[in-house]
């Protein structure tokens, strides 16, 4: 067990952003615009460190992403910041305050699991979660249909939680979380476990969410699509640190340059290198026996002029693909594992 | 508002849990169903008669008579036939066969006639926890009968002698009483000489004898001063008298000078011729020269005379001393006798006063005696008319009442109510404990896992507020199970009248202060389980304790004294107690809901300390 420290953090002053793409921190006199505040966070459980000097700020508003394989940390920062569990050492603000249970209440939290009363309905769900914060009597059951019929519960307002499918389920456990309209709204990997459709639905309401509200979201995931869909930052969270932080483009960029690769036949990629070297925004050009490939900062700007020196040689192309680095080759990139392997060797290492 | 929303959470939850408001409502009337049906039976009612067996050694009057008693409660079955009979019982008993089995000893009969207590083995089979002590207490119940009826004899001859005793007594009163008196006597007559004794002046003799003995003194100093005062005037008479002599021969030489002068003269006279007238002048001097002479003669021969008389006189006056002096040797003799005398006087008046002290003093010992006789005599006549009267008293007696004074005369307060009446008020708090225990776990611990309490957590509720709530919830949400159960009691089984609205109010407040106490262990319970199993598993660790310690099934008197202690120191014991003083006794301890509502807060408290602990172990 780390032993605490007390670290005392001036308003909007985190240093030492750990990761390549490290976050650029405010100026010590500037008013705090971060929604959460991090600096040196650690947290241990017995033979397992969790959390190590953890800092990050997170900017207020938007979607910011919290993404890394499972056991990676992401949830236990969520629970240090919802109060569940307390830091070793280290320490955090919430809109630039103390974490306290007034500052804390201006949280909401969508838990990974669906957290609410399977034999309540939607509407008694919302009503009793509402009661926690002190909102009661016309002006929740006001807010419960608000966000029925924002989250498109209206037709299971009372049903009992537990015959709702799987998607509405997970609606119902953010409107939980929202119902005391909080500044900070954290979604714990709120789309793990549902089918494509559901999820592209649940990303649509976050999205809603995110615009309607001046809320801050922090959302945790380990798909990378969600994140690059949804996150206007995003933190690389690894092995109790972050690892990178960034715009998903910014991050992209740490991988490396888009790549077109073309195969044509006959397949005469020597006459064909030096003409393509030439054209402007190609970096390098790479020939194989399989083809060529051409890395540029915008791949897809050079498809056309490119097609057409296959073609004044006739070449007939019969395969051409652009790639674009993505998050998974990012992490890749920065930790030398696939995300997804290192999803499954954590979970693998966590049974 | 937490509250009234927590309990509208719990209560939609149980509602809608189908199962749970089953058990809720179905297993404690159940419960009681089945209990009343195995403990309906009136506890004025008769047991089942026991089987019994007997290897009766003696086979005498008194065996019989013994198990003619004992026979009366029970099976006997005698296998006095069977060879060694006693091993015999003793292995029927060993083997559950028989509930207990008695050895009446050979000499039995001879040993209660010898006055030699029989000892009489008894085997119990007390595995049989709920017999084995009533067949105990009917074994002895039979031996103390068989007891005073061979008792019962022995007193009577007791009484006789006793009696006869009496009368003796009788005649020792009487001489007692005479001793009595003739001390009496004895002590008005000695009083009567010792006041005389005591009266003797021996002062006034002492006295007496002091001035004889100091005019004695006086008489011999005075004769001593006459003997003295003699011995002075005889020493000076003879110093007179050598005067006297002295003066008698100065006398008698004067007379010679003066015979010679005269012859002298008569020679001048006759030389002178006197008639010559010359010389007759001289011849007148000579002559009258010669008268005076011889006048002179004649006056000293007068004066020799007269010394001659005195001389005389004082020898007769010598002689007259000689005799007083004599005389007053005698009384100076004299006065030695008498002191000697007067001192024997002091030595028989001292040996006189005495005698009359140890005279005295006898007197008062022996009147001391006579009064400690008198004394005893009384303590003694006391002591036999006390006697007397104990004799008379013990032998008035009834022989059975001697050897059983105390009888029983015992009447069931409840008539004829049921094991299951006195039950019942231990029952439903039994009941609601462990419906309040599983309940509140198995709930809690459904939450924690759902992850529902975190919200709870995120939402920065106060632990204490909330385990306060969630204490509060489950005890509304399970009031309804209180009056089913005190309206099942009351309506089903006639615990008490339904229109005592007081006592209802009562019994509810203190079911719900005990359900209050065990929502909060269950909730300390939850607090440290990880699953709905292990709170259930650990409800009935806790609660099972909690009944057998509770004195339910065990009545606390039997039980060690820690024991006790932690039996009266769960909030179920005071709950039953309130539950007792209501239905039972029509007699509400009200005092009792202090007690319950300290284990309300205390464990109130410990489920927020719980709740504390926990959080954030995940």
């Amino acid at each position: 067990m780390a032993k605490r420290k007390n670290v005392e953090l001036p308003p909007g002053q985190i240093s030492g952003q750990a990761g390549p793409a490290a976050q650029p921190s405010p100026s010590p006199s500037a008013p705090s615009s971060y929604a959460v505040e991090a600096l040196e966070l650690v947290k241990t459980y017995p033979g397992k460190v969790t959390l190590f000097n953890f800092s990050l700020n997170i900017p207020e508003g938007g979607i910011f992403g919290l993404l890394g394989p499972n056991g990676a940390g992401k949830s236990t920062f969520i629970r240090i910041l919802s109060g569940l569990e307390k830091e070793d050492s280290g320490a955090f603000r919430i809109f630039g305050q103390r974490p306290s249970a007034e500052s804390r209440r201006r949280i909401g939290v969508a838990p990974q699991e669906n957290c609410f009363h399977p034999l309540l309905t939607c509407m008694e769900n919302l009503l009793y979660y509402g009661a926690l914060y002190g909102i009661t009597g016309k002006k929740a059951k006001e807010r419960a249909q608000e966000l029925i019929n924002q989250l498109g519960l209206a037709d299971k307002k009372n049903v009992q939680a537990s015959f709702m499918s799987g998607g509405m389920k997970r609606r119902l456990n953010l409107a939980c979380a929202l119902m005391h309209e909080p500044r900070l709204i954290i979604l714990d990997e709120p789309t793990t476990g549902l089918d494509p459709s559901t999820r592209r639905q649940l990303w649509e309401t976050v999205t809603r969410i995110a615009a309607t509200t001046n809320a801050t979201v922090i959302l945790t995931t380990h798909y990378m699509e969600e994140a690059e869909a949804l996150c206007g930052k995003i933190a690389f969270v690894n092995k109790g640190q972050v690892a990178a932080y960034g715009t998903p483009r910014e991050l992209k960029r740490l991988a490396g340059r888009e790549l077109l690769k073309m195969k044509s036949v006959p397949g005469e990629y020597a006459k064909l290198e030096p003409l393509i070297k030439k054209l402007p925004g190609a970096e390098t050009i790479t020939v194989t026996e399989h083809g060529i490939v051409v890395e540029a900062e915008d791949a897809a700007a050079l498809v056309s002029a490119v097609t057409q020196i296959f073609m004044d040689n006739s070449e007939k192309i019969i395969e051409l693909s652009v790639s674009r680095p993505s998050l998974e080759d990012v992490f890749l990139k920065l930790t030398g594992a696939q995300l997804k392997e290192a999803t499954k060797n954590e979970a693998a290492g966590g049974n | 508002m937490k509250l009234l929303a927590e309990i509208e959470k719990d209560g939609k939850t149980f509602l809608r849990e189908r199962r749970t408001l089953i058990l809720l409502i179905a297993a404690p009337l159940i419960v009681l169903l089945v209990l009343a049906g195995v403990f309906g039976k009136a506890t004025t009612e008769k047991a089942l008669p026991t089987s019994i067996g007997l290897c009766d050694l003696d086979q005498s009057e008194a065996s019989a008579l013994f198990v003619e008693s004992v026979s009366s409660h029970s099976n006997i079955m005698d296998y006095s036939d069977e060879e060694n009979c006693g091993n015999f019982v003793h292995s029927q008993v060993s083997q559950g066969k028989l509930s207990a089995a008695i050895i009446i000893p050979k000499g039995f009969q001879e040993g209660i006639a010898d006055g030699v207590s029989q000892n009489m083995t008894v085997f119990l089979d007390n595995s049989r926890v709920q017999i084995s002590p009533s067949v105990e207490a009917f074994l002895k119940a039979a031996a103390q009968g068989t007891g005073q009826e061979i008792g019962s004899g022995f007193i009577l001859s007791v009484w006789a002698r006793l009696d006869n005793a009496s009368a003796q007594l009788d005649s020792i009163l009487v001489d007692v009483h005479a001793s009595r008196t003739k001390a009496l006597e004895i002590q008005a007559s000695i009083n009567e000489t010792y006041s005389s004794l005591s009266s003797l002046d021996f002062t006034t003799l002492t006295t007496q004898l002091d001035a004889a003995n100091s005019t004695l003194d006086g008489t011999v100093l005075q004769l001593q001063a006459a003997q003295s005062n003699l011995t002075l005037m005889q020493y000076k008479m003879e110093s007179y008298d050598e005067e006297l002599t002295q003066t008698e021969y100065d006398l008698l030489r004067m007379r010679a000078v003066l015979e010679n002068a005269s012859s002298s003269i008569s020679n001048a006279s006759s030389s002178v011729n006197c008639t010559n007238p010359v010389f007759i002048p001289y011849c007148i001097s000579l002559a009258s020269m010669n008268a005076s002479v011889s006048s002179a003669i004649s006056d000293v021969d007068l004066r020799i005379s007269k010394i001659n008389s005195t001389r005389a006189e004082l020898r007769e006056i010598n002689s007259t001393m000689d005799e007083f002096r004599a005389n007053i040797a005698t009384s100076l003799s004299e006065t030695e006798d008498v002191r000697a005398r007067i001192s024997s006087m002091y030595s028989f008046v001292s040996s006189l006063e005495e005698s009359r002290e140890e005279s005295l003093s006898t007197m008062r010992e022996i009147n001391s005696s006579a009064a400690q006789l008198v004394s005893k005599s009384d303590d003694l006549e006391v002591l036999i008319l006390s006697s007397k009267a104990q004799i008379r008293e013990i032998t008035s007696r009834d022989a059975i009442s001697v050897i059983a004074p105390i009888l029983f005369s015992s009447e069931n307060i409840f008539s004829s109510r049921t094991f299951f009446d006195f039950l019942l008020p231990s029952l439903i708090p039994l009941i609601l404990m462990f419906v309040s225990l599983f309940l509140a776990s198995t709930s809690l611990v459904r939450e924690k896992n759902s992850l529902t309490l975190e919200r709870v957590y995120v939402a920065q509720v106060p632990l204490w507020e909330y385990a306060f709530t969630k204490i509060a919830s489950y005890t509304v949400v399970l009031s309804p199970e209180v009056l089913l159960l005190l309206l099942t009691a009351s309506l089903v089984y006639g615990a008490f009248p339904l229109t005592d609205t007081p006592l209802l109010i009562f019994l509810a407040a203190a079911l719900l202060l005990l359900l209050f106490a065990f929502n909060a262990l269950g909730i300390v319970i939850a607090a440290f389980s990880e699953s709905e199993a292990t709170a259930f598993l650990a409800s009935l660790v806790i609660g099972l304790p909690l009944l057998f310690m509770s004195g339910i099934l065990f009545p606390f008197e039997f039980m060690p004294a820690p024991i006790v202690l932690l039996g009266q120191a769960t909030p179920l014991t005071p709950a039953i107690i309130a539950m007792q003083s209501g239905i039972l006794y029509a007699t509400p301890n009200f005092s009792i809901f202090i007690t319950l509502i300290i284990y309300d807060i205390v464990l109130a408290v410990l489920a927020a300390g719980a709740l504390y602990s926990t959080k954030g172990r995940g």
